[in-house]
């Protein structure tokens, strides 16, 4: 049985290719063909070129995609843009697109996320000449300038917004006597306590006694875990719950529909998931940063080496109500910029776990 | 004081029975392998094809049940790639586990983008949900009631499998077969059984409840399908029939053990109990107490061992 035994390690190989090709179906083309170029620059001048290093695939519906519509603006400056996607779980795939694009063809390089950090601490300084840009990290590096968004700012708003609506349950019918509102986290890891930190400010700015409940789903895949947690929160009296747990929190925001509660979604709009359950999602404008650093950069004023953060003053983060069924009312809309007014002004300082 | 009243509460009871049964269908179908001395690891990459199928094909059919069916049908595809690299190939079970759970994570994510375009979760468009079973003046059975009632068909599956397995593992001709062959392969085939067939049947009945397992976890009550949402219970369920020595009702017990656990440490991170701490109760909560009935076994083995002498033992 010896050819079995080698069958055997041809079928293991298959499988594990099989998976390559799963995920790779969807990138390899992309990573070949997806040039969304305009190379219309009104300019006489040769249009700048950005391209956009992703450490995944676009359609996620949150990071991704939105700094896609960040190159997309990009492009219509008259910005020659591209986006380069790769496979999720495949480091050094990064790795290459990052450094295939680093000789000197493109005038900025955009990457992302904590997962380049290394890549690029590596690659940055063995082509001193390329500007790079990273966001949703820090890369200490000349020739690399960096992006950070201050999600406590956010969650901050977010925190505004449960504590109002668990003060008022004659205009939120879902909400009960109790002032209690809670937080679903993905990990007990410093970027995720970073929303604790500023949704417990949050909550707290609007009363004191407000009763936050906090817990850890483990990871950010076991979204029945998310719905038993939030479930509890709701039987405990919660009234909003506000969900940082990424896949997880899926679960969170169908049980606000199944306890007939409220929830708060983040990363993307989930607003319409649960319609009339979700009053509002936190967003990273990671879009709206590229623009910024790409504008910055045609005017030469892009700092390299130094690190730009992005929170309520510069639009960089923010709650969006669109697509939630008209249950947040335009007059808690407005208190809520009124806080948000307060910590661009200084007023109100909003805690961080992540410094 | 006040933590202990929100754990011991007939709700959370009634969590219990929904967070067991995913791990209790999978682990006795593992159970049928680990009998026929083969370890699966295969049961998380099943139980997630499982749960992505069921919301696929139910959705679209508009039916769970043809949902929980095709389910069932993705979990006994994957059983069926199992043996054929196992049985006829000859490959290592260990890593063709791994490469049946690796499949599935791959494939189940990339379906996702094909059908739905979102790599992350199914839409609210393609939702459906398992019907509950109210049980009518049972439920106002103090305790018992409420935690039993409004369950899904697929909890009370879950139990029920429990005896079936026993059943077809001690009075059956295929179980006898079954347990002969995982005791001693080379005795069995020379006595005459069709050692890869039965061993088939085994991995097969695996596959299958593993799929019913997975349509649980994404119909029950969420009604959608999130990229790896198995998040290892399949490896739970692993845990629970090693632990039960792939015999149904102690596997059961692990099983039962775990969900409680699990429930009573959500609520323990919500009281404010530090979190690390907290997700790991579960796991020690469960080799404690495993220990404790390995002992206990053990006491009760070796007092009947030396009240009987020995020829009449057994």
């Amino acid at each position: 049985m010896k050819h079995g035994r080698f069958g055997g390690l041809a079928i293991a190989a298959a499988a594990a290719l099989t998976l390559a090709a799963c995920s790779g179906g969807t990138t390899s083309a992309a990573s070949s063909g997806d040039t969304s170029s305009s190379s219309s620059g009104g300019s006489a001048d040769k249009p700048l070129r950005v391209v956009n290093v992703i450490n995944g695939s676009l359609g996620d519906q949150g990071f991704f995609d939105d700094a896609a519509r960040g190159m997309a603006a990009i492009a219509k400056t008259g910005a020659e843009t591209r986006n380069i996607q790769a496979d999720a779980e495949n480091p050094a795939q990064w790795r290459s697109n990052l450094e295939s694009v680093s000789g000197g063809d493109w005038d900025l390089v955009i990457t992302g996320t904590s997962q380049m950090v290394d890549i690029l601490n590596e690659t940055a300084p063995k082509y001193p000449d390329q500007k790079y840009v990273i966001y949703d990290s820090v890369v200490d590096q000349p020739n690399v300038a960096s992006i950070v968004y201050k999600q406590n700012e956010g969650s901050f708003l977010a925190g505004v917004l449960a504590g109002l609506v668990t003060e008022d349950p004659s205009t939120f019918p879902k909400a009960n006597a109790d002032k209690t509102v809670g937080l679903v986290g993905g990990m007990d890891i410093p970027v995720i306590n970073d929303f604790v930190a500023g949704f417990k400010a949050g909550v707290e700015a609007v009363d004191p006694d407000i009763q936050v409940l906090v817990s850890y789903v483990g990871d950010f895949t076991d979204s029945n875990r998310g719905f038993d947690q939030a479930t509890a929160m709701y039987d405990q009296g919660a009234d909003v719950v506000f969900q940082v747990a990424g896949g997880a929190g899926i679960g969170v925001l169908r049980a606000a529909e199944q306890s007939d509660k409220y929830a708060i979604g983040v990363d993307a709009n989930q607003n319409a998931l649960h319609k009339g359950y979700i009053l509002a999602s936190m967003l990273k404008n990671v879009g709206v940063s590229l623009e910024n650093a790409f504008e910055q950069f045609k005017k030469g004023d892009l700092a390299f080496g130094q690190t730009t953060e992005y929170g309520l003053a510069n639009n960089g983060v923010g709650l969006v109500f669109e697509d939630n069924g008209g249950i947040v009312p335009d007059s808690i809309q407005k208190d809520i910029k009124d806080y948000a007014q307060k910590v661009i002004d200084g007023q109100i300082k909003v805690p961080s776990a992540t410094s | 004081m006040d933590v202990l009243q929100q754990i011991l509460t007939t709700a959370t009871l009634f969590v219990i029975l929904m967070k067991v049964a995913p791990i209790l269908l999978a682990a006795i179908g593992g159970s049928f392998t680990q009998q026929g001395n083969i370890l699966n690891i295969g049961l998380e990459g099943m139980m997630l094809m499982g749960a992505f199928t069921a919301i696929a094909v139910g959705s679209a059919t508009g039916s769970a049940l043809v949902g929980v069916l095709a389910a069932a049908g993705a979990g006994l595809a994957l059983a069926l790639l199992f043996a054929l690299a196992t049985l006829w190939w000859k490959a290592d079970f260990i890593v063709v586990g791994i490469g049946v759970n690796l499949l599935a994570a791959g494939l189940t994510i990339f379906l996702l983008l094909v059908v739905y375009g979102s790599p992350g979760v199914t839409p609210p468009t393609a939702s459906i949900r398992l019907p509950r079973i109210p049980l009518g003046p049972v439920a106002d059975i103090p305790v018992i009631g409420p935690t039993i009632n409004n369950q899904t068909a697929l909890v009370w599956l879950a139990f029920l499998s429990v005896p079936l397995a026993s059943l077809l593992l001690y009075r059956t001709r295929f179980g006898v077969h079954l347990r002969a062959v995982g005791e001693d392969e080379p005795a069995a085939e020379a006595a005459g059984i069709a050692v890869r067939r039965v061993k088939l049947g085994g991995v097969l009945i695996s596959g299958l409840l593993s799929g019913i397992a997975g349509a649980q976890l994404s119909m029950a009550t969420l009604g959608s399908f999130t990229a790896n949402m198995t998040s290892g219970r399949g490896f739970i369920a692993v845990a629970a029939l090693t632990f039960g020595l792939a015999r149904p009702l102690r596997t059961m017990i692990a099983a039962v053990i775990f969900g409680a656990a699990d429930a009573v440490a959500d609520q323990l991170g919500i009281a404010g109990f530090n979190s690390n701490l907290a997700l790991m109760t579960p796991y020690v909560i469960t080799i404690i107490a495993l220990v404790l009935v390995g002992i206990r076994f053990r006491g009760a083995w070796r007092a009947r061992a030396s009240a009987a002498p020995a020829p009449q033992a057994g």
